[in-house]
C-alpha cells in the first residue's frame, strides 16, 4: 500500500475516534429532553381549567398515529439526562420516568407505575424522533407519555 | 416494484416477488389475506389478542418458509395451515395448564353424546344468514377447544379425518369421536337458543 | 345402535367410509329409523355450518399489523448483517496494529465502550411482568414509535398504570 493512503486512512481514524469521544463525553454531559403526558380522547373538555390542548404540530403527528382526534396536555416536564445514571422524571403521582442517554442520542426509558417496575425500552431520538408510550384508560380514551429531545441551550 | 405494481399483480407474483426478498410484494400479501388468517387464529384460540399475536408469528414463519412454498395449494390456504398449527401448539400449551373437566374426560371416552336426545326439527331452518353465523358463532363458544378445533378444521376447513389427525396428533378414532360430539353438542346448542328466543 | 355403528353414519355422511362398509351403512338406514333420525341430525349440522362461519376483521391498522411483523423478520435477519459487518473492523485492526497499535486498541476501545454500554437493539421493548404485554411501532416517515402497553388478563390496562387520573373529575 502507497504512504499516501497509509495517511488518508490514518487521518479517517484520527478524525473518527476524535468524534467517537465526543459523543461519548456528549452522552456523559447531558442532554436535554422533555416527557409530556398527554390524554388522548374524542370528546373535547372545553370546561376543564386544567387541561391545555397539546401544542399543534404534536397534535398532528398523533392523530395520524392514533384515532384520537383530542389531545390534552397533562404534564409537562423537562429534564438533562446523562449517560452516567438514569434521570428520574416523576410524570405523574404514579409514575416515574428512568430516562439514561446511552450515547448516538439512544436512551434508555424506564417506566414505573406506582413503584413497580413496568417496560424497558431503547429507542433513538435523532433527528426529531419521537417515543410514546401509551396504553388505554377509561371510557375509549388513552394516555400518552411523549418523549424527544430538546435542542441544546445556547 | 413500486406500491402501484404491488396492488395490481396477482398472488402468484408476489409469491415470486417475495421469495426474491421483496418484502414490499409480501407486505401486500399480508393485508390481501390477513383477515382470513387472522379469522383462523380466532375462531380457534377465542381471544383477540392471542389470535392477533398468532397471526403475526405466522406471517413471519411464512416469510422464513416462502422457498419452500411450490404453488401446490393457494397462497392463502398455505399460510392458513401454518396459523393452525401454531393454533395447535398453543391449545397444546393451555392444555397443560388447565384441569379436565368431568365433561371433557366423558366426551373422549364416549359417553356423554349417548345420553343427548337426536335433535329432529332443524334448529337453524329460516334464519337469515347474519343470524345464522351469530348463532353457529355463539355455539362454537361453548364447546371445549377440543371439539371446536375438530369442527372448525373439519366442517371450516374441510380436511380429512387423517389430516386432522396428524393435525392434532391424536388417533383417527380420536377425531371421529370428538367430531361427532362437537357436532351433536352443536345440533343442542343450536336448539336450545332458538327455544330461548321463543322459536 | 352402539357407538361404533353411529361413528361409521357419521363418516359414511362425511364420504370417508370404504365402499364395503358404505353399503352396510346404506342398508342400516334403510331398515332403521333411529339411524334415519340420527342421520338427519348430523346432516343439519353440517349444512347449518357450510359457509356460515363468522366474518371478522382484524382490528388493526393495516401499517401498525404489518409493522411488527416487519420488525420481527427484520429481528430475525439481523444476525447475518452484524457478522458481516465485523470483519472489515478486523482487517482494519490488523492493519493498523503493527504500525500504530496504540490508536488502533484506542479506537477499538472506544467501539467496544460505546456498543457494550448500549448493548441493546433500537425498538426493543422489555416487560417487568408476564401479564402485561406490549406492541411497539415504529415509524421512520412519521418520526415516531410508539410502545402500546396493555395488559394481558385484560383487553384494557389496568388502573394501577394509567398516570393519575388523567380523566378529568
Amino acid at each position: 500500500m502507497s504512504i499516501r493512503r497509509f495517511l488518508a486512512g490514518l487521518t479517517a481514524l484520527l478524525l473518527w475516534s476524535c468524534f467517537s469521544a465526543a459523543r461519548l463525553s456528549a452522552a456523559e454531559s447531558g442532554t436535554r429532553v422533555e416527557a409530556i403526558l398527554v390524554w388522548a380522547t374524542h370528546v373535547a373538555k372545553t370546561n376543564d381549567s386544567t387541561l391545555k390542548e397539546l401544542e399543534p404540530q404534536l397534535t398532528k403527528k398523533l392523530r395520524k398515529a392514533y384515532k384520537w382526534d383530542l389531545y390534552y396536555e397533562v404534564r409537562r416536564k423537562e429534564a438533562t439526562v446523562s449517560g452516567k445514571e438514569a434521570t428520574k422524571i416523576p410524570i405523574s403521582e404514579k409514575c416515574m420516568l428512568d430516562i439514561k442517554h446511552l450515547g448516538d442520542e439512544r436512551f434508555e426509558v424506564h417506566l414505573t407505575g406506582k413503584g413497580k417496575a413496568v417496560s424497558r425500552s431503547v429507542e433513538s431520538l435523532a433527528h426529531g424522533h419521537i417515543m410514546v408510550v401509551a396504553g388505554d384508560d377509561k371510557n375509549d380514551t388513552a394516555w400518552l407519555i411523549v418523549i424527544r429531545e430538546l435542542p441544546a441551550k445556547k | 416494484m413500486s406500491d402501484k405494481d404491488h396492488s395490481s399483480a396477482d398472488d402468484r407474483e408476489l409469491v415470486r416477488g417475495a421469495q426474491k426478498g421483496d418484502m414490499g410484494a409480501f407486505e401486500e400479501l399480508v393485508a390481501r389475506h390477513r383477515d382470513k388468517i387472522y379469522a383462523r387464529a380466532l375462531s380457534m384460540i377465542r381471544n383477540e389478542e392471542e389470535a392477533v399475536d398468532l397471526s403475526q408469528e405466522a406471517w413471519v414463519k411464512g416469510w422464513q418458509r416462502l422457498a419452500q412454498f411450490q404453488g401446490e395449494a393457494s397462497f392463502g390456504t398455505w399460510m392458513t395451515r401454518i396459523v393452525i398449527n401454531l393454533c395447535l401448539d398453543q391449545l397444546r400449551k393451555h392444555k397443560r395448564q388447565r384441569t379436565e373437566s368431568i365433561e371433557a374426560m366423558d366426551e373422549d371416552s364416549g359417553g356423554v353424546e349417548r345420553q343427548m336426545p337426536v335433535v329432529t326439527v332443524n334448529p337453524t331452518a329460516g334464519l337469515e344468514r347474519t343470524e345464522l353465523r351469530q348463532r353457529i358463532d355463539a355455539a362454537l363458544a361453548k364447546l371445549s377447544h377440543e371439539h371446536r378445533t375438530v369442527l372448525v378444521l373439519h366442517e371450516f376447513e374441510e380436511m380429512e379425518y387423517k389430516e386432522i389427525a396428524k393435525a392434532m396428533d391424536c388417533s383417527i378414532g380420536t377425531v371421529m369421536s370428538r367430531l361427532f360430539y362437537a357436532r351433536r353438542k352443536m345440533a343442542t346448542i343450536l336448539t336450545d337458543l332458538r327455544k330461548g328466543e321463543g322459536q | 345402535m352402539d357407538f361404533d355403528a353411529q361413528l361409521k353414519l357419521q363418516a359414511y355422511l362425511d364420504g370417508e367410509l370404504p365402499e364395503a362398509e358404505a353399503r352396510e351403512v346404506a342398508k342400516l338406514l334403510a331398515q332403521d329409523q333411529e339411524a334415519v333420525l340420527l342421520q338427519g341430525e348430523l346432516r343439519n349440522t353440517r349444512q347449518a355450518l357450510k359457509g356460515s362461519e363468522a366474518i371478522v376483521q382484524l382490528p388493526e391498522s393495516r401499517e401498525f399489523y404489518w409493522s411488527k411483523i416487519a420488525r420481527e423478520i427484520e429481528r430475525l435477519d439481523r444476525p447475518e448483517r452484524v457478522e458481516q459487518k465485523r470483519p472489515f473492523i478486523f482487517r482494519l485492526q490488523r492493519f493498523l496494529v503493527p504500525v500504530t497499535g496504540a490508536l488502533a486498541v484506542a479506537i477499538f476501545l472506544g467501539i467496544t465502550l460505546i456498543n457494550s454500554s448500549t448493548g441493546t437493539t433500537l425498538g426493543e421493548t422489555e416487560l417487568a411482568s408476564e401479564d402485561m404485554g406490549a406492541i411497539t411501532f415504529r415509524s421512520e416517515s412519521e418520526g415516531m414509535t410508539t410502545v402500546w402497553l396493555y395488559n394481558r388478563g385484560d383487553s384494557e390496562l389496568s388502573d394501577e398504570l394509567a398516570p393519575d387520573n388523567v380523566e378529568p373529575q
